[in-house]
C-alpha cells in the first residue's frame, strides 16, 4: 500500500459506509489493497488511534449482527473536512503525476 | 489544529496508559473473535479458526506495542519506567538515599536561598496596585559622580512643577526613643515623611488612618503612625491605641494609625511622623539626607518624566561658588522605585552587568552543590559496582550506552527532585536565618516567600545534579573497560575499580572536611573565649545602658571633648543615673591583641619582656561606673585623660604576674619595640591598681590588664550609663539639653547588646555547623564506600589468605592500607591550608598550642570516622568462608 494512504482509506471507508468496527475496516482495507495477504489486520490499529487522537474519527462500543461486542468508529465533522482536503490533495497529486508521465517531453522517443 | 490536539492527547495518554491498554486488549480480542467467526463459517474447527485468526491479525503483542508507540511518546514511556526504577532503587538503598538527599538538599537549598534573597532584594515583584508606576527621584552631584542625598532644595523646586509625577514626596530617616503611657520604652528608627507616601503605596492601615497632608502643616497637632512591630512591643498589640499619646523623645505625639508589617515605606521603618517643610529656609546642599518618591501620572512614562525633570532642573538657578563652599552642579534622574535604591550602588556600570555580578555570587553555592553532587556521584558509583552484572548483561543484549546512561540519569533525577523538595522547603527558614544574621532591617519589599523563578532555578539545579550524580557514574561504568568486563562477566565478582577521578574526589572530600572542621573548631573556640570574658564580668548587665554618641561632621577634637565632658557631668548629676562614663571597650570585651611590655626596673638587667594585652583606653569615671574598686594609688585625672598623658592603671593580676607582687605605684612600663630602637615609646608611670574584672586562679600574663587615658581623638566612644531605673527618656532629654548637635543612636542595655551578638554569632555558627555536618556525613559515607570497594575487589585474595592461615589482623592491615593512605593524603592536603588559616587568627586569641590541639583532634576524628566506617565491611569480608571466596574465580 502506498505510504500515507492508510488514514485516507480509513476516513473514506467510514464516510461512505458509515460506522465500522476494526474487523470490517480491515476487510475493507484488504479489498482495496493490491496484495490482500501482504498486510496484517493489526496494521490498522496505529492509524485508528492516530485519527481518533486528531479528532477525525470517534470510537464507541457496540454490538455486531452476530451479537459480538466491537468498537465502532464513525467519522467526525472535522474528519469529513479533512477527508475532502486530503482527497483533493491526492487528486491533485495523482493528476500531476499522471500529467508528468504523459508529458511528451518526458518520453525518450520525443 | 488536529496535530496540536493529537500532541495533547498523546501527552494525556501517557498518564492514562493502563486504561488505554485494557481498552486496546478488549478491542483486539473482539477483532479476533470476529475473525474466528469468519474462519469457522468457512468450515474450520474452532481450534483451527483461532490460530488462523491470530495469523491473519499478525502479532498481537507487536500490534499493541506499535499502537502504544503511536498513542503516546515512546521516550516518555521509557523514562517513566526509568523513573519507577529510580524510586525502587531509592527504597532498596535507604542509607544512600538519605545521605544523598541530605547532601543535595543542603547544596540546592543554599543556592536557592541565595537566589531568592537577591531576587527579592534587587528585582522584587511588588504586588500592591500601581506598583509598576512607583518611582524614585535622584539628584546627582556631577563633581563626585554620586547621589547627593541632601536634596531638599531640589525637592522643593520640583514638587510644584512636575506634572508627569504625581504625589511627589520625600522623607528622611530619624531615630528616636518612644515611651508608651505604661512606661514601655523602645529606641527605633522611623521616617519623617510626606503624607503622599501613604498614597503612592496604597496599603490600608490596620487601625486608624495614615498620615494626611493636613498633618504636615506647622500648626497641626503632632501625630505619629506606628508600624505593627512597634505596636506589639510598645502597646502589646492593643487595638485601642488610636488617639493615645506616645512620648516621642522629649515631646508627646498622638498615635493616629497602625500600619501592617508589609508597609515599611520608603525602605524599612518602625514609625512615620509628618514632614514639616519650611521651603523658605531650605538652602542648596543642606538639610537631612532625603529620599524622593512619587507615582507616574496616567499616560506618562519614565522617559517623559526624565525630560520634564531635566527641563525643570535647567530652569533652576546655577549654584555659585561664592554662595557656598560645597555648591556643585547636579543632575536629576528618575527611576523605577526599587531601582532608584540601587543605581548609586551600581554606579556607571550597566544594570544587567551588575545583576550578572550579583547573581554570579551564587557560584560558590553552585560549587557547594557540585561538591555534594560529586560526593553523591561517588556513592552512586560504588553502588553501581553492585549492579555491574546487570549493566553488563543489558549491554550484551544490545542496550545502547545512551539508554543505560539515560536510565541512571532518570534514577538520579528522582533522587535530586526529592532533594530539591527538601531543600526548597527549607528556603523560607534559611531566608529568616539570613535576615537575622544580617542584623539590620531589610527593605519592605523583601519577603521570605518562595518565588516561581527560584523554583525554576531549582529545577535547573536538579537537572544538572542528575547529570552529575547519574551520568558520570554511568559513563564510567559503561566506559572503555566494558568489553573486558563482558569477558569477565561469567567469572563473577566485582571488576570495577576506583579510578583516579574517584580517588581525587575522596582526597578532596577528606581535605574539605579537615578545613571545615578545623575552621569550625577554631571559630567556636574564639567565640567561646570572647563570650566567656564578657559573661564572667560580674556586672548587672541590664542596669548598664550603652549608646553611640556622634556629633556633626567635621566637629573639632576640642568640641568633641567639651561636649562629652558636659554630657557626662550632666548625666552624673541626674538623680536617676548612678554613674556615667565614655568607653571604647566594655569590661571583658577588650581586643585580644597582645604586646611585649618592657619594665624599667628590669630592662637593664634581664631584659625580660612579658606579653600582656594591649592597654585599654578609658574615659573619666570608668572604674567607678564599672565598679572596679581602686586597690592602691589613684585614678586618672580629667587632665590626664584629655591630654593622654603617659600614666597607666593596672589590675591585680598585672601586679601579681608581671611585677612579681612588687609595689606597682611609681613603676615605669612601656611597649617593647625591639625593631624600632630609634623611636622609643615613652615610659608610662603606673599611678593606680584596680581590682580584676574576673578573678580566676589560672591566669597568665596575657590576662593582665592595664588601662591608659583615652585622649581626645577617638571616634569609637560609647556612652555608658549605669542606672537601676529605666533612664532612656532621661538620657534623651539630657542629650537634647546638652547640645543640639548630638545624635544618640542604638541605645540599649549591655544585656540586649550581648543577646544580639550571641544571636548573630549563633546564626553563623548554625550555618557553619550544618555545612560541616553535611561534609562530615559525606566524608564518612565516602570513606565507607572506599573501604567497601577495596574489600569487595579483594574478596578472593582475602579468601586465599584466610585459607592459608594468615592472621586476620594482618589481612585487615594489608587490605586497608591503600584506602587509609588516600585518607591520610586528604588529611595532609586539607591540613596545610587549615593551619595557614588558623595561624591567621592568632590575633583573635588562638595560640600555637591551640592550633596543634585542633590539628590532632581533627586528624584523630577523621581517622576514627574512617575506622568506624570500616568495621562493618571488614567484619563482612572476614566472615566469608574461604571456599566461597575462592569460588568467585
Amino acid at each position: 500500500m502506498l505510504q500515507g494512504t492508510l488514514d485516507l482509506i480509513v476516513l473514506r471507508a467510514l464516510s461512505t459506509m458509515g460506522p465500522l468496527h476494526s474487523y470490517a475496516l480491515a476487510n475493507r482495507l484488504a479489498q482495496v489493497s493490491d496484495h490482500p495477504l501482504s498486510l496484517n489486520q493489526g496494521t490498522l490499529y496505529p492509524a485508528l488511534v492516530r485519527l481518533e487522537q486528531k479528532g477525525l474519527i470517534k470510537g464507541s462500543w457496540g454490538t455486531t449482527e452476530s451479537n459480538r461486542e466491537a468498537k465502532y468508529y464513525r467519522i467526525t465533522k472535522s474528519g469529513e473536512r479533512e477527508l475532502t482536503r486530503q482527497a483533493e490533495r491526492w487528486r491533485r497529486l495523482a493528476g500531476l503525476v499522471d500529467k508528468l508521465l504523459l508529458d511528451p517531453a518526458e518520453k525518450p522517443e520525443s | 489544529m488536529p496535530e496540536i490536539r493529537r500532541f495533547v492527547s498523546r501527552f494525556v495518554a501517557f498518564f492514562r496508559a493502563s486504561k488505554a491498554d485494557s481498552d486496546l486488549t478488549r478491542e483486539i480480542n473482539a477483532h479476533l473473535r470476529l475473525l474466528e467467526d469468519q474462519f469457522v463459517a468457512k468450515g474450520m474447527t474452532s481450534e483451527e479458526a483461532r490460530y488462523a485468526a491470530k495469523r491473519a491479525f499478525g502479532g498481537v503483542e507487536q500490534t499493541k506495542e506499535r499502537q502504544r508507540d503511536t498513542r503516546t511518546f515512546a521516550w516518555l514511556m521509557g523514562w517513566s519506567i526509568d523513573l519507577k526504577l529510580g524510586v525502587r532503587m531509592m527504597k532498596k538503598t535507604p542509607g544512600l538515599t538519605i545521605i544523598a538527599v541530605i547532601a543535595l538538599a543542603v547544596g540546592m537549598g543554599a543556592g536557592a536561598s541565595y537566589y531568592e534573597f537577591v531576587t527579592h532584594l534587587f528585582r522584587p515583584k511588588l504586588s500592591f496596585p500601581g506598583a509598576d508606576r512607583l518611582v524614585g527621584l535622584l539628584n546627582w552631584d556631577l563633581s563626585k559622580a554620586n547621589v547627593e542625598d541632601r536634596s531638599l532644595y531640589e525637592f522643593a523646586a520640583w514638587k510644584p512643577q512636575l506634572t508627569t509625577v504625581q504625589d511627589l514626596g520625600a522623607g528622611w530617616q530619624i531615630e528616636e526613643i518612644l515611651t508608651s503611657e505604661n512606661g514601655r520604652t523602645e529606641s527605633a528608627r522611623g521616617w519623617e515623611i510626606s503624607a503622599s507616601a501613604f498614597r503612592v503605596l496604597p496599603i490600608p492601615p490596620l487601625y486608624g488612618r495614615p498620615l494626611l497632608d493636613v498633618d504636615e502643616k506647622p500648626s497641626a497637632e503632632p501625630v505619629i503612625v506606628i508600624g505593627e512591630d512597634l505596636w506589639k512591643t510598645l502597646f502589646n498589640s492593643d487595638p485601642q491605641v488610636i488617639g493615645r499619646t506616645v512620648q516621642f523623645g522629649v515631646s508627646p505625639r498622638t498615635v493616629v494609625g497602625i500600619m501592617p508589617r508589609t508597609f515599611g515605606f520608603p525602605l524599612s521603618s518602625a514609625y512615620w511622623t509628618p514632614m514639616h517643610l519650611d521651603t523658605a529656609a531650605i538652602k542648596r546642599g543642606e538639610g537631612p539626607l532625603i529620599r524622593i518618591f512619587g507615582r507616574l501620572a496616567p499616560g506618562a512614562d519614565l522617559k517623559q518624566a526624565q525630560a520634564e525633570l531635566e527641563t525643570i532642573a535647567g530652569r533652576m538657578p546655577e549654584p555659585t561658588e561664592a554662595g557656598r563652599a560645597n555648591a556643585t552642579r547636579t543632575r536629576a534622574s528618575i527611576h523605577m522605585y526599587v531601582d532608584s535604591f540601587w543605581v548609586d550602588f551600581w554606579r556607571s556600570a550597566s544594570t544587567q552587568f551588575l545583576f550578572l555580578i550579583v547573581y554570579s555570587v551564587n557560584l560558590p553555592f553552585i560549587a557547594l552543590l557540585g561538591i555534594c553532587a560529586a560526593n553523591v556521584a561517588q556513592l552512586i558509583f560504588a553502588r553501581t559496582s553492585a549492579r555491574e552484572s546487570e549493566i553488563t548483561v543489558r549491554r550484551a543484549l544490545g542496550a545502547s550506552r545512551g539508554r543505560i546512561v539515560g536510565q541512571f540519569v532518570a534514577e538520579a533525577l528522582v533522587l535530586a527532585s526529592l532533594a530539591a523538595v527538601v531543600g526548597l522547603a527549607a528556603v523560607p527558614s534559611a531566608l529568616r536565618e539570613i535576615r537575622n544574621m544580617i542584623g539590620f532591617n531589610l527593605p519592605f519589599w523583601w519577603n521570605e516567600q518562595l518565588g516561581i523563578e527560584t523554583i525554576a532555578y531549582s529545577a535547573l539545579l536538579v537537572f544538572i545534579s542528575a547529570l552529575v550524580i547519574g551520568g558520570v557514574p554511568a559513563l564510567r561504568a559503561t566506559g572503555s573497560q566494558m568489553n573486558a568486563r563482558l569477558k569477565e562477566a561469567g567469572a563473577g565478582g566485582a571488576t570495577m575499580r576506583f579510578g583516579k577521578l574517584w580517588t581525587g574526589v575522596i582526597v578532596t572530600q577528606v581535605a574539605v572536611t579537615v578545613i571545615l572542621l578545623s575552621g569550625l573548631a577554631s571559630a567556636g573556640w574564639i567565640v567561646y573565649r570572647r563570650n566567656a570574658g564578657t559573661a564572667q564580668a560580674a556586672l548587672p548587665k541590664n542596669e548598664y545602658f550603652i549608646g553611640i554618641v556622634t556629633l556633626e561632621q567635621g566637629a573639632t577634637a576640642e568640641r568633641q571633648m567639651a561636649v562629652r565632658r558636659e554630657l557626662q557631668r550632666r548625666l552624673n548629676a541626674d538623680p536617676d543615673v548612678i554613674n556615667a562614663t565614655f568607653a571604647v571597650d566594655l569590661p571583658g570585651e577588650v581586643d585580644e591583641d597582645t604586646i611585649s611590655l618592657e619594665l624599667a626596673s628590669t630592662s637593664e638587667g634581664r631584659g625580660e619582656a612579658p606579653t600582656v594585652r594591649e592597654a585599654v583606653p578609658v574615659g573619666s569615671n570608668y572604674f567607678e561606673t564599672f565598679r572596679l574598686p581602686l586597690v592602691a594609688g589613684r585614678v586618672f585625672t580629667a587632665g590626664e585623660i584629655e591630654e593622654r598623658r603617659n600614666v597607666v592603671i593596672v589590675d591585680e593580676t598585672f601586679v601579681r604576674l608581671v611585677l612579681g607582687g612588687r609595689n606597682a605605684i611609681g613603676q615605669m612600663v612601656r611597649e617593647s619595640r625591639a625593631e624600632q630602637n630609634d623611636t622609643p615609646v615613652p615610659w608610662q608611670e603606673i599611678v593606680g591598681v584596680v581590682r580584676d574584672i574576673v578573678p580566676a586562679p589560672d591566669k597568665t600574663t596575657a590576662d593582665a590588664m592595664f588601662y591608659r587615658p583615652a585622649g581626645p581623638n577617638n571616634n569609637d566612644w560609647q556612652l555608658v550609663v549605669h542606672s537601676s531605673k529605666n533612664p532612656l527618656a532621661r538620657i534623651r532629654s539630657v542629650v537634647a539639653d546638652t547640645d543640639h548637635g548630638i545624635r544618640l543612636g542604638s541605645v540599649m542595655t549591655i544585656e540586649k547588646e550581648r543577646e544580639r551578638d550571641h544571636e548573630a554569632v549563633g546564626h553563623l555558627m548554625r550555618v557553619l555547623a550544618i555545612i560541616a555536618a553535611t561534609t562530615l556525613m559525606l566524608a564518612a559515607a565516602g570513606i565507607h564506600s572506599l573501604i567497601s570497594f577495596a574489600l569487595a575487589s579483594r574478596t578472593r585474595e582475602i579468601g586465599i589468605r584466610t585459607a592459608l592461615g594468615a592472621a586476620p589482623l594482618r589481612i585487615v592491615r594489608n587490605v586497608l592500607s591503600p584506602p587509609f593512605i588516600k585518607i591520610c593524603i586528604g588529611i595532609v592536603v586539607g591540613g596545610i591550608p587549615s593551619v595557614a588559616l588558623i595561624y591567621d587568627w592568632l590575633d583573635w586569641g588562638i595560640s600555637v598550642g591551640m592550633i596543634a590541639v585542633v590539628a590532632v583532634l581533627v586528624t584523630a576524628f577523621i581517622i576514627a570516622v574512617a575506622l568506624i566506617s570500616s568495621v562493618g565491611p571488614v567484619r563482612r569480608a572476614l566472615k566469608i568462608p574461604p571456599m566461597e571466596a575462592l569460588r568467585t574465580t
